[in-house]
């Protein structure tokens, strides 16, 4: 199994590594193969909005960089995870970048999920998503409107399972919580894929 | 009394003017200004790349007295721009609190999210994050409105969509005149913008489905529509 840790650390900002390596390594011990991408060191331009994608080049940002290269790491992994601070309750702008430009893994055509019109699949798989959120201080407000946000993002990429936890950075980090989060997770993931 | 007030209005989209969030955003300003409020027009994809740009774009927030943003949905909350802005905004806000304590002004904020999904409801989660941002800034949330089929507007002019946009301009009427005073939206205003300007859902879900078929077909690529470049790729 493939596990992406997409880390949307900011420029200039809390460093995430210590929580990466935690995550990494309950990962690597739930037999995933880890790949990490620390997005503030990638070139990854903003999604233009023109749909292209869809139209022009089907599956394919037409902007060539990095974004290309996550999108294509990302649909072929079996669990990807968002590592980001909760910025107003959703992601940091590194991350969002990115996920903005994983718009060509997805079909443009309209389907019926759950009553709502949503995007149809591309793909036939797309992988489970594990959130980590960090706040600098406890906001409860903002935790639910990021487990929301993720919830909402799992319908759109069609993903079999998530989880979404905010942790306080600092000496209130909750790291049991987390090893529990990844845990529980994999556990999905690795009996979806048996 | 209202002379020497000033909008700012900030465009979200990438699209820039020919986008839906133009369209919708230049509308409601086009409104206020009627009340004598000084206007401008902000697009943020474009007007924050470079530090003398932020400085002079930190400037223009700092002279507002409404606030006003118009942003498509992307991934099910603010694009990546949006919050690279909001962020700057955030991060300056004891400059522009300590200004208005000083002026005794309080500067508002109200948002329009727009998305292509038929319903509108389909933006709420984003409009619970713009309503952290306005606290996070020390602003007065007036609130959001929430608009769906979205690719029906496309950069158009409201104006020239005939009776399509009448909910959706009545609602934005009556949101000027909210936010002038101050107000939170009014119930009308989220109802009558929130209407679908089609009322079956599945005309707008054909029409979008036959345009994406008609533009992959304009540019040669109407085989490969549902390619899979990316399948088994490392």
């Amino acid at each position: 199994m493939k596990a992406l840790i997409l880390n949307g650390e900011e420029l200039n900002g809390l460093s995430l590594n210590h929580i990466s390596e935690n995550i990494k390594e309950e990962l690597i011990a739930g037999e995933f193969e880890v790949e990490e991408i620390l997005l503030k060191e990638k070139e990854i331009a903003d999604c233009l909005g023109c749909f292209d994608c869809w139209v022009k080049t089907p599956g394919i940002c037409i902007i060539d960089d990095f974004g290309r290269e996550a999108a294509a790491e990302l649909i072929n992994s079996d669990l990807t995870v968002f590592l980001t601070p909760v910025v107003f309750g959703s992601y940091s702008y590194q991350l969002k970048k990115a996920l903005d430009r994983m718009i060509p893994l997805i079909s443009p055509y309209f389907k019926k999920v759950k009553g709502e019109i949503h995007h149809k699949k591309r793909y036939s798989k797309y992988p489970s998503i594990l959130a980590v959120g960090i706040l600098k201080e406890e906001n409860e407000v903002q935790s639910q409107i990021f487990k929301e946000l993720v919830e909402r993002n799992c319908i759109n990429f069609h993903s079999a399972y998530f989880e979404a936890e905010v942790f306080e950075a600092g000496d209130n980090f909750d790291k049991k919580q987390l090893i529990n989060a990844v845990k529980v997770i994999s556990k999905k993931v690795g009996e979806k894929n048996e | 009394m209202n002379e020497f007030k000033r909008a700012i209005l900030l465009i979200g989209s990438p699209k820039g003017k020919k986008s839906s969030s133009a369209s919708l955003g230049t509308y409601l300003l086009t409104k206020i200004k009627k009340y004598d409020i000084a206007a401008e027009t902000v697009h943020l994809h474009t007007e924050i790349s470079t530090e003398t740009k932020r400085i002079k774009f930190l400037e223009k927030i700092d002279e507002a007295d409404y606030i006003i943003l118009a942003a498509p949905l992307y991934v099910d909350t603010m694009p990546a721009k949006v919050i690279k802005a909001l962020s700057l905004i955030a991060e300056n806000k004891e400059k522009f609190n300590q200004d208005n304590a000083d002026s005794g002004k309080t500067k508002s904020f109200t948002v329009i999210v727009n998305c292509g999904f038929p319903e509108a409801e389909q933006n709420k989660t984003a409009l619970k994050v713009y309503e952290q941002f306005a606290e996070e800034a020390g602003f007065k949330y007036l609130g959001g409105v929430a608009i769906g089929m979205g690719g029906a507007v496309s950069g158009k002019s409201l104006a020239e969509m005939g009776g399509m946009a009448e909910d959706l301009i009545k609602g934005l009427d009556q949101a000027a005149d909210d936010i002038v005073r101050n107000h939170r939206l009014s119930d009308s205003v989220i109802e009558k913008t929130s209407k679908p300007m089609i009322s079956q859902k599945w005309l707008y879900t054909l029409v979008g489905n036959l345009n994406w078929r008609f533009q992959a077909f304009q540019n040669g690529v109407y085989s490969k529509i549902n390619d899979k470049p990316y399948r088994g790729k490392k």
